[in-house]
């Protein structure tokens, strides 16, 4: 075990992966001598050469052709979105290229492509740099979509990645990068579709994924002191979700509670929420499920209003305590 | 077409259960007319039509336990329509009820579609869930959640107290060891004692030498009245109840309610039936031989079922007597809301010297340990010494 960033924990699953497989290579804009926009391919051009960390021009849909081309001629590409917004330039090849091949080839061929973006607001960067886009790509059939919160995840799930026959969208939050954990660097890949409960608790379930998870287990260690016992459920993986995880998980508390960051409207939240009255933990619910999300504006370039657009720890704790209050007490 | 509803047919009355339907749906009944034989805090009674009105449908079958106010049967009226069950006044009879109010036209309109679609109950899944498994009809429950939501607790609770009401499914044949549902006054019973299992009480007990009670008893039978000790034991009660307000009256919500008089309650074991509390009423202002003779008669007509509600009344304070069975002392258990009761125990002791037991209970929010202890004394003096009590 050794204590890494997440985004030295990033690098290590992509050098692990580019030691052990000569398909391996990353492209993007910036990523060689630069570093990338946020130094997760430091110095790695100088261990693996240009040929496998390869700069590119500013042309996202000309990465992720090229990426799937590769992918399909037998390589393992990982093409890295400078800011996960400009996946935008390229979805024709994500949604209409890379997500449909396998079935449109009669599952002949596959393409085994790792699409990276840091996704999320906080940094002042302004309505085009801030997104958290991951329902677009939720809703599409032939991807899976990744937001790991914590280091360990994040290496153990991009080794997945990589190894996966499939395209995968894999996003990592801009304000993780400088988190610091505990990684164990093993060939071992953490299996998709599996979240995981970060706190146990009795008098309601929180969803969440990405930066937020981190937000919500602070608010829910305010809220104990306030006699809220909170359950927390990371899902880490969006697309395949581990929707047994929360299913067990509401069948336990009868409250549900969804945290993201992205925009509530159109957005994960509702796909979680649908899951869960779908399940047999509808007979288990006691209250009206609350959703506390991003507000449903472009991220504000202002940092204060960038803040209130983004849920804080403050408003998830006011929030959760404001609907538990309501919900649980007057019973 | 509008819904019929459960009136409040008394003080105490939260629901009452239908023994018989005396009309079918398609009759036109006039006023005065009985629809329907109702099970209410004891007493059986018949609810009249008030006006003449056409009955639609029974939503209530017989046998149903219906809360105050519930909808019991569709009728179809020209004349104006009074929600009794919003009456706070108590024994309001359908007779003889006072300026009929007009009808609301929303109600009317919330009427029309009533046929279609039952009332929407506001209940979390899991307390339909819940009620799905335990035969609970979720129209029965009033919510206790946000907004009047029915919670699983609620169905719970209620589940716990009307137990072993009829289940909707017969039976083929009964097995021998069937668990019997709680019916009628039975029903009552557990519900007013659950209640009671909730309040702080407290059990006092303090024996009386019964030579005077007793020989006063000889001398009133030797000029042909039937006083028993009993009455007597009434009469101390009340007079010490006279002296001691604060045990004399009710709990109602977090304040306690001195009754304006003593109306003694008086438990009898009606065979077959139950429990059933007569009220002696105004007994402060009684002779004993007219304690006597109330007690008499009300007790007569609770053992034949033809009690009315003023027999039952509307007690102060009861009075449970198991000392005829043998039973030499007990722990009453308070009638809700009363903050008193008290037992007597068979009388005991040598020819000489009889005694028998006072059980006091109290509700110790009320009145505390010591002002109790010496209430309870005060009946003993009064026992002992009746001359006390001229």
């Amino acid at each position: 075990m050794s204590e890494m960033t997440y985004g030295a924990a990033i690098r290590s699953a992509i050098e692990w992966e580019m030691d052990r497989d000569p398909r391996v290579f990353i492209m993007g804009e910036d990523i060689g001598v630069y570093g990338g926009a946020f130094g997760v391919t430091m110095g790695m051009v100088d261990r693996f050469g240009k040929e496998r960390v390869r700069d590119t021009p500013i042309a996202e849909e000309g990465i992720v052709g090229a990426g799937i081309g590769a992918a399909l001629v037998g390589m393992r590409p990982i093409v890295e979105m400078q800011f996960s917004d400009f996946i935008m330039n390229a979805m024709d090849q994500v949604v209409n290229q890379a997500a449909k091949i396998h079935f449109m080839f009669g599952g002949r061929m596959s393409v085994p492509l790792v699409i990276r973006g840091p996704a999320g607001a906080g940094t002042g960067a302004a309505a085009q740099h801030s997104q958290s886009l991951e329902a677009w790509f939720h809703h599409v059939p032939g991807l899976k979509v990744i937001m790991p919160a914590f280091p360990d995840d994040a290496r153990g799930l991009l080794l997945s990645a990589i190894r996966d026959p499939n395209p995968v969208v894999f996003f990592e939050h801009k304000l993780l990068y400088k988190l610091k954990g505990e990684v164990n660097e093993t060939d071992e890949g953490l299996p998709f579709g599996r979240g995981i409960i970060r706190r146990y608790g009795a008098h309601a379930t929180v969803v969440t994924y990405s930066l937020m998870v981190h937000r919500t287990l602070e608010a829910a260690e305010h809220l104990a002191k306030k006699g809220w016992d909170i359950e927390i459920i990371d899902l880490r993986s969006l697309v395949p979700m581990d929707v047994d995880l929360v299913v067990e998980s509401v069948k336990r508390t009868g409250r549900l509670a969804i945290c993201h960051e992205a925009v509530g409207r159109g957005g994960v939240g509702g796909e979680i929420a649908a899951r869960v009255l779908e399940s047999d933990a509808f007979d288990y619910l006691n209250s009206p499920l609350l959703r506390i999300s991003g507000l449903n504006t472009p991220v504000p370039y202002s940092p204060p209003l960038e803040q209130a657009f983004m849920p804080s720890v403050d408003r998830i704790e006011q929030t959760l305590e404001a609907w538990l209050t309501q919900e649980v007490t007057s019973q | 077409m509008i819904p019929l509803k459960m009136p409040k047919l008394g003080s105490t009355m939260d629901e009452g259960t239908i023994v018989a339907w005396k009309v079918m749906p398609g009759d036109i009944v006039g006023a005065g007319d009985v629809l329907y034989e109702v099970t209410t805090d004891k007493v059986n009674m018949e609810v009249e039509a008030e006006k003449s009105l056409k009955v639609i449908k029974l939503l209530a079958q017989t046998g149903a336990t219906v809360a105050v106010g519930a909808n019991v049967a569709l009728i179809e009226t020209d004349e104006p329509v009074l929600d009794l069950s919003l009456t706070q006044s108590e024994e309001v009879r359908l007779a003889d009820s006072p300026s009929p109010q007009p009808v609301h036209k929303e109600m009317l309109r919330g009427a029309q579609t009533f046929e279609e679609s039952p009332q929407a109950v506001r209940a979390s899944p899991a307390a339909r869930h819940l009620a799905r498994k335990l035969g609970v009809d979720l129209q029965t429950l009033a919510g206790s959640g946000p907004r009047g939501r029915v919670t699983p607790m609620d169905v719970q609770n209620y589940h716990r107290n009307h137990a072993n009401e009829p289940l909707q499914s017969p039976a083929e044949s009964p097995p021998i060891r069937e668990p019997q549902p709680f019916m009628g006054p039975r029903a009552i019973v557990a519900h007013r004692m659950t209640q009671s299992a909730q309040i702080p009480q407290v059990t006092l007990t303090m024996s009386a030498d019964m030579t005077s009670v007793l020989s006063l008893r000889t001398q009133w039978k030797e000029r042909g009245s039937a006083v028993s000790v009993v009455d007597m034991v009434l009469l101390a009660t009340a007079r010490m109840l006279g002296e001691v307000p604060s045990l004399n009256g009710w709990v109602e919500g977090a304040q306690f309610v001195a009754a304006p008089g003593v109306d003694l309650g008086y438990a009898v074991d009606v065979p077959h039936k139950g429990l059933y509390v007569v009220t002696v009423q105004e007994a402060h202002a009684l002779r004993l031989e007219q304690i006597a003779q109330q007690r008499r008669l009300r007790t007569d007509r609770a053992l034949k079922g033809t009690a009315t509600l003023q027999d039952l009344g509307k007690p102060s304070f009861t009075i449970s007597n198991l000392g005829p069975m043998g039973v030499e002392t007990f722990n009453p258990l308070l009638m809700p809301p009363q903050v008193g009761i008290l037992g007597l125990g068979a009388i005991y002791g040598s020819h000489e010297s009889p005694r028998m037991s006072l059980c006091l209970t109290f509700d110790h929010r009320v009145i505390d340990g010591a002002p109790a202890a010496l209430a309870l004394k005060r009946i003993k003096q009064f026992l002992e010494m009746p001359t006390l009590l001229l």
